[in-house]
């Protein structure tokens, strides 16, 4: 029962985040090993944990061989072990790309911060997502927002730092929402374990049904600050554009997933469909969700700095996977979890080619890539590939989740949002063809010279592109997993 | 044994070209000779390929194969019959022969390296959507084939054509996106999206009224139906000949194809007969019959009367699809064939003039035939056949769609047509009179055919090619492509019995 790969994740991170500076200091070159290392572990163990899933069914851990209700559990169904393995494989990209970005991007002295930083922010999301203690996941959730900021803010510049504290701000208002949450929810059931304050939920809501609908409440508050969810998506854009690059596509292609994947999590084993259906959350979440998704798009298309518009489009398509899990149905739901993975890839791609982009042009602006198509054919295919993706053009990954989210809305009798994803794949083709167009299309000005990134820089590029497009003609194991 | 070879060949079809684009792309890094030569042996080689699955499709088999595992659920699945067959046909001879012009067309052109990759990969695109066994793999290459000719159409890179090339993209993710909702909703009504039966959707409902909405518009916007071919006029002209050849030849008749599909597979003649929601495509059809015809004399612009000419001549193939005789549908197949043919003919000629003397209008070719009769004489034949003169094979379409609106009790619909038979002569015979009767200076009488002045033999070939099948196709009237427009839209109406 107790499956010690579970957590290997979470300790190989953290022993990596650990040691990240410290090794820095003494022996600058033992970083790159020590961080690749750690992660490739983490790579295989996941791996692992997915196979055994899907053969035995959900996996659970318990911590220090409590079971609960006095111990800790980890928990680990299928939909849990894809957003593990999606982590650690983007994770183990990201960080090649920093390994080489890390240094032209910030300065010799903050390196080993950052990267302990990015391995504690990897060790703690992973343990948000396979948390399955109230509590515990509120311990996590503070770790997780408060490395996030800490890898914006290592940039050091004004706007970082700004980004980084209005994030601070808002995250702690909402972390303050979820451990009242938790609170209420201990209560009136006297759990923290899910499972098992799911047992109680029932009586709790025909004694206190007030505190069951308050807890709920704030739930949603705190899990939608931190998932960006609309309205409360405002310190996202500032803070996925101005960090670091690596940082921006942990942030956009991550971390807001964890909460959303927490979230769901709660809503599964704690509150449960029936008392879902007794208030209007489901409603809630459309409406929001469809907010998000339209203005998150029309937002972005009024960007010029391609980072910008990368983290509105974040928030166009957090209201996407906000819809599926709004509609409810299974294959909404499918949809839902295939878009959490899919953009997770795409987005975190897309950033890191953003970055690559960016520094040949020497500037963030979209309409001074004019021409750059020419000169870094490799890069900007990849541009291609993810944004073709997100526009949900088969068979590039993003269709996929489209075409479930779409047969989702259709299932639950509700045509109407399936306007509203395709209305906002319109408006996400209207903002990423015109970069691809004045990109391959127009005319690069001779005296600047271009030349194709650093091969650590485009080896993760690539091979995200590379996952959009295997991801989207073989979704089959995923299907499978996620039991569709 | 052998016939699980042959099942392959759709596949084979589809995939030789966009191999061959990858191939086309290596290899003109070294030469462009070799490039050249590549890109007309994988246009011929496709054509082999197609032409080796007709003693099947002859002998009334189907040829299926099924990928469940690329794409699942749905997965990718190809499926010839007659239709498809003729289709296939038409693409890949027209594409041979417009591959070949190429050659000696684009030899003055920029960006040489992005547009032998893109013709071949456009290729591979749509003969995927023609040859598609379900609905989903049809969208996946139409989608695939739609984005891929933006490329030819701003091959120029002028303003203009990257102003015509925003337009048209913005309308094909329009279309796209018109036909996913359409798709997604036949999938949730019929929990299936295979081509192979007289309709898949049992009862009109709401959801497949939106669906069919979503359909004809997305598909309208392809093939260029009023009121959604505002892409056209701007797209076809400013692309460098031989693309617009495709582009208004084949690429117009997929989106017809596609629309073709949905009328006698997805919805089925029974549901369309009760619910009469064709009726407004009927309108749609003879608007842009109307409206194309009249607009196309008001041209300057050779290559712009040919546009607008193609969004009147869609109408007709949208009439016989819409009308649902059997008859008008032979007819809207047989002149998919005959337009594909005749206007492909006229691009290219209009090609050659500009290749050779830089003339583009209408008004500076007065005496052209002086120079270049052979070149004038196919682009002659081309609009005796557009205007319906018999014996050519705009006649037999024109006769056929005519027969079908008689059968169905609509004769106001061939008066419509031979409306526009008279202005389509009177958008194309002046070319043909001024060209040969009007005045040249330096040629006073006509001085014979002189091979310096002519069209190079490259481009000439092509050109009396096509033109010369729309003569010969029609002569002989059982030949092969009538026969099959008259087999495909037997085997049509009568899905499950035949």
């Amino acid at each position: 029962m107790n499956n010690v790969f579970t957590i290997v994740p979470i300790v190989v991170f953290l022993a990596a985040g650990y040691a990240a500076p410290i090794v820095y200091r003494w022996y600058r070159r033992g970083l790159a090993p020590l961080v690749l290392a750690s992660t490739a572990m983490c790579v295989v163990s996941t791996l692992w944990v997915v196979l055994q899933v899907a053969r035995e069914g959900p996996q659970r851990y318990f911590m220090g061989g409590w079971p609960p209700p006095w111990g800790i559990e980890i928990w680990v169904d299928s939909r849990a072990a894809l957003g593990g393995i999606t982590l650690t494989v983007v994770a183990l990209l990201v960080l090649v790309y920093a390994l080489k970005d890390s240094y032209t991007e910030l300065q010799d002295s903050v390196v080993g911060r950052y990267f302990a930083l990015i391995m504690i922010l990897l060790a703690s999301m992973y343990s948000v997502i396979v948390a399955a203690d109230l509590f515990n996941l509120f311990v996590l959730v503070e770790l997780t927002s408060l490395t996030a900021c800490g890898i914006i803010a290592v940039k050091g510049d004004k706007l970082a730092t700004e980004a980084s504290f209005r994030y601070l701000i808002l995250g702690a208002l909402g972390s303050g929402a979820i451990l009242m949450a938790v609170a209420l929810l201990y209560m009136v059931t006297g759990h923290l374990n899910m499972a098992l304050a799911g047992e109680e939920i029932t009586t709790a809501v025909l004694n206190y049904p007030r505190v069951v609908y308050a807890a709920l409440g704030f739930l949603l508050l705190g899990m939608g600050i931190k998932a960006a969810l609309f309205p409360l998506h405002l310190w996202l854009p500032d803070a996925h554009s101005s960090g670091p690059t690596t940082a921006s596509a942990l942030l956009s292609g991550l971390v807001v997933k964890v909460f959303i994947l927490s979230l769901w999590r709660i809503f599964d084993l704690v509150f449960g469909m029936g008392l879902l259906e007794a208030v209007p959350a489901r409603q809630l979440l459309l409406a929001l969700g469809t907010l998000g998704t339209l203005a998150g798009s029309l937002l972005a298309l009024g960007q010029r700095d391609i980072k910008r518009l990368l983290a509105y489009s974040t928030v166009a398509n957090i209201g996407y996977i906000f819809l599926g899990l709004g509609l409810g149905t299974p294959r909404a739901l499918a949809g839902a979890a295939l878009h959490i993975i899919y953009h997770a890839i795409m987005k975190s791609g897309l950033f890191l080619t953003a970055g690559a982009m960016a520094q040949v042009a020497g500037t963030r602006d979209v309409h001074n890539f004019s021409g750059l198509g020419q000169r870094l054919p490799l890069t900007l295919a990849a541009f291609g590939v993810g944004a073709l993706g997100m526009v949900g053009i088969p068979p590039f990954s993003g269709f996929v989740s489209k075409w479930y989210l779409t047969l989702g809305a259709l299932d639950a009798g509700q045509p109407f949002y399936v306007l509203v994803i395709l209305v906002a794949s319109l408006l996400s083709g209207l903002y990423y063809f015109p970069i691809l167009i004045s990109a391959f299309f127009g005319e690069w000005s001779e005296d600047k010279s271009a030349q194709e990134p650093h091969p650590m820089l485009l080896g993760p590029i690539l091979l995200f592109a590379l996952a959009t497009v295997l991801l989207g003609l073989f979704p089959g194991p995923l299907l499978s997993l996620l039991g569709i | 044994m052998f016939h699980s070879v042959v099942s392959w060949l759709p596949v084979w079809i589809t995939l030789l070209p966009l191999v061959g684009t990858g191939l086309i792309y290596v290899v003109e890094q070294r030469s462009w000779k070799w490039r050249n030569g590549l890109t007309v042996i994988v246009s011929a080689l496709t054509c082999v390929m197609v032409a080796a699955m007709y003693p099947y499709i002859a002998r009334g088999q189907l040829l299926t194969k099924a990928f469940p595992d690329i794409l699942p659920p749905l997965g990718l699945s190809f499926r010839v019959d007659p239709i498809a067959f003729l289709m296939a046909a038409i693409i890949a001879l027209v594409w041979l022969a417009v591959a070949i012009y190429s050659l000696a067309y684009m030899v003055r052109e920029h960006h040489k390296k992005r547009y032998y990759p893109f013709l071949t990969l456009i290729l591979g695109g749509s003969l995927g959507v023609v040859l598609a066994g379900d609905l989903f793999t049809f969208f996946v290459f139409f989608e695939f084939m739609s984005l891929a000719s933006y490329v030819l159409i701003i091959q120029e890179q002028t303003p203009e054509a990257m102003k015509a090339g925003y337009k048209y993209l913005i309308m094909t993710i329009c279309g796209s996106l018109l036909l996913f909702f359409g798709i997604i909703s036949v999938f949730e009504l019929a929990g299936t999206l295979t081509l192979g039966t007289g309709g898949i959707i049992g009862a009109p409902s709401n959801l497949a009224l939106g669906a069919f909405i979503a359909f004809v518009l997305g598909f309208g916007i392809k093939a260029g139906i009023f009121p959604l071919h505002v892409w056209l006029p701007d797209a076809h002209p400013v692309a460098p000949s031989p693309a617009s050849a495709l582009l208004s030849g084949l690429l117009l008749k997929v989106g017809a194809y596609g629309f073709l599909r949905i009328v006698y597979n997805v919805y089925g003649i029974e549901l369309l007969r009760r619910t009469h929601w064709l009726e407004p495509v009927v309108y749609m059809a003879v608007i842009s019959i109307l409206l194309g015809s009249c607009v196309a004399i008001l041209q300057d612009d050779l290559k712009r009367r040919l546009a607008y000419s193609s969004v009147g001549q869609m109408g007709y193939i949208m009439l016989g699809i819409a009308v649902l005789s059997e008859r008008a549908l032979f007819g809207a197949i047989f002149h998919i064939f005959s337009h594909a043919f005749m206007k492909a003919a006229l691009f290219l000629v209009a090609g050659a003039f500009a290749h050779k003397t830089g003339k583009r209008y209408v008004s500076q070719l007065e005496g052209i035939g002086m120079r270049m009769p052979l070149t004038l004489g196919a682009f002659g034949l081309a609009s005796l056949s557009m205007v319906g003169i018999p014996p050519l094979a705009g006649y037999l379409s024109k006769w056929q769609l005519s027969v079908g609106m008689l059968d169905v009790g609509r004769p106001w619909l061939v008066v419509v047509m031979l409306l526009s038979s008279l202005m389509n002569a009177v958008y194309l015979f002046p070319v043909v009179i001024n060209g040969f009767f009007g005045a040249d200076d330096s040629y006073p009488e006509f001085p014979g055919i002189r091979w310096e002045n002519e069209t190079d033999v490259k481009m000439l070939v092509p050109i009396l090619v096509l033109a010369g099948a729309i003569l010969v196709f029609a002569i002989y009237p059982n030949s092969l492509p009538f026969s099959l427009s008259g087999f495909s839209a037997r085997y049509l109406f009568q899905l499950g019995g035949w």
